[in-house]
């Protein structure tokens, strides 16, 4: 089960997972040149839902098709310091696919 | 008393010097360019107002 | 109640504040610089006409709204050129300020408050070349009315700021405008909303315009509304998958 982190602070919008910094996955899509964001709908929030999906599906396809949804439904209503698990992930795409 | 960490920024020199132009430019259009002392005295509270946004890292 | 990630916070950021640094000469050298463009700018104004006054209020409304364009797309996303200003703002002025103790405690803490000297000099001198413009297609005066007109509602912005987060407001709940922003900009500093909502800081107009509020009013409604809590939008943002342990670091192992 993997633990997934963020948090705003001096050093800007860090994510973690498992305590290591989470891989933004400009590979697979550069759509936030700025890093990462959440609480809102954008290109921020966009860049994280993907690799969010990416680390936690570890199925690049899949993830590419999901994080829009993810963005808007999970992504866009995070706190300014967030945790979720693998287990929460599931479940959320659970809901969005139902 | 702790040690302080200031870790300047960049903004504050870029804005500290920006801020002491304009500054000087205003002085000089309030009180003139006639008078050396005038002017000297500008440019003294210029400097003086730059260098404490740089020192105080706003 | 602060968190004790907001704690956290406000004690690391006050380490940080350069002892040369005093919030009350940070005060005087906005005003200063602020009222004596003003002066020598109301000084060569001549004798305008009602239409030139009109520059007074178009003025007025045109920093409302960019006020509330700078906030939105500025201020609350991270925007490449322009990260220093979402720094200081979104990860610094939102980590000191929550809604859940969104005051300060020493004038020191103005560092975190008021906007740095060159932010004025900036909006001035942006503000100069409106007025060199506008006095070049239409008239002097009405150039020196604009720039006027522009810093002066900076320092109102900066006046009516400083109201929203000072800690004793006997005296703010009870003036007109300045009692309206302060409960819209502490309800801005809700984490769950503040990237999207209450984005001006001075008069909730655009706010009012665009959608943006938090409040379900009209424009009057919205301008003087007060401390009211009655007209709030039911189904807002509710932040979700809070961390459980808020420190500051990110990183729990």
């Amino acid at each position: 089960m993997k633990h997934y982190a963020g948090g705003r602070s001096l050093d800007g919008a860090v994510v973690t997972v498992d305590g290591r910094p989470l891989p933004p996955r400009f590979d697979l899509r550069r759509l936030s040149p700025t890093g990462f964001e959440w609480t809102y709908e954008g290109a921020g929030p966009a860049q994280l839902a993907l690799a969010l999906l990416a680390d936690h599906l570890g199925d690049d396809r899949r993830a590419l098709a999901l994080y829009e949804r993810f963005m808007r439904h999970v992504i866009a209503e995070l706190d300014n310091s967030w945790e979720m698990t693998s287990a929460d992930i599931d479940a959320a795409l659970t809901e969005l696919a139902g | 008393m702790a040690a302080v960490r200031v870790k300047r920024s960049l903004p504050s020199l870029i804005g500290g010097i920006f801020t002491a132009i304009v500054a000087l430019v205003l002085w000089l259009l309030l009180f003139g360019t006639g008078n050396p002392v005038t002017i000297a005295a500008g440019a003294l509270i210029a400097v003086a107002l730059g260098s404490w946004i740089r020192l105080a890292d706003l | 109640m602060m968190t004790p990630r907001q704690a956290a916070f406000r004690t690391d950021y006050r380490e940080r504040i350069s002892p040369w640094y005093s919030g009350l000469a940070h005060v005087v050298v906005i005003a200063v610089l602020g009222l004596a463009t003003i002066w020598y700018c109301a000084g060569h104004v001549r004798r305008p006409s009602l239409l030139e006054w009109l520059v007074v209020p178009a003025a007025f409304l045109a920093c409302n709204l960019f006020e509330w364009a700078l906030h939105r797309f500025v201020m609350h996303r991270p925007v490449k050129g322009l990260m220093g200003i979402y720094k200081r703002h979104t990860l610094a002025h939102h980590q000191f300020f929550t809604d859940h103790e969104p005051t300060f405690d020493t004038t020191r803490d103005y560092r975190i408050t008021f906007f740095p000297p060159y932010a004025l000099t900036t909006f001035i001198c942006i503000s100069a070349v409106g007025g060199l413009v506008l006095g070049w297609l239409w008239s002097a005066d009405a150039g020196w009315l604009l720039v006027c007109s522009t810093t002066g509602v900076y320092l109102n912005y900066e006046l009516f700021h400083w109201g929203c987060h000072v800690k004793d407001d006997r005296l703010v709940r009870h003036i007109p405008f300045m009692n309206t922003i302060r409960r819209h900009h502490i309800a801005h500093h809700n984490q769950a909303i503040m990237m999207e909502y209450n984005m001006n800081l001075t008069y909730p107009i655009a706010d009012w315009l665009f959608g943006t509020s938090d409040l379900n009013r009209g424009l009057f409604g919205h301008v003087f509304n007060g401390y009211d809590t009655r007209f709030r939008k039911s189904g807002l943002k509710q932040a979700r998958a809070t961390a459980a342990d808020a420190r500051l670091s990110a990183a729990q192992a």
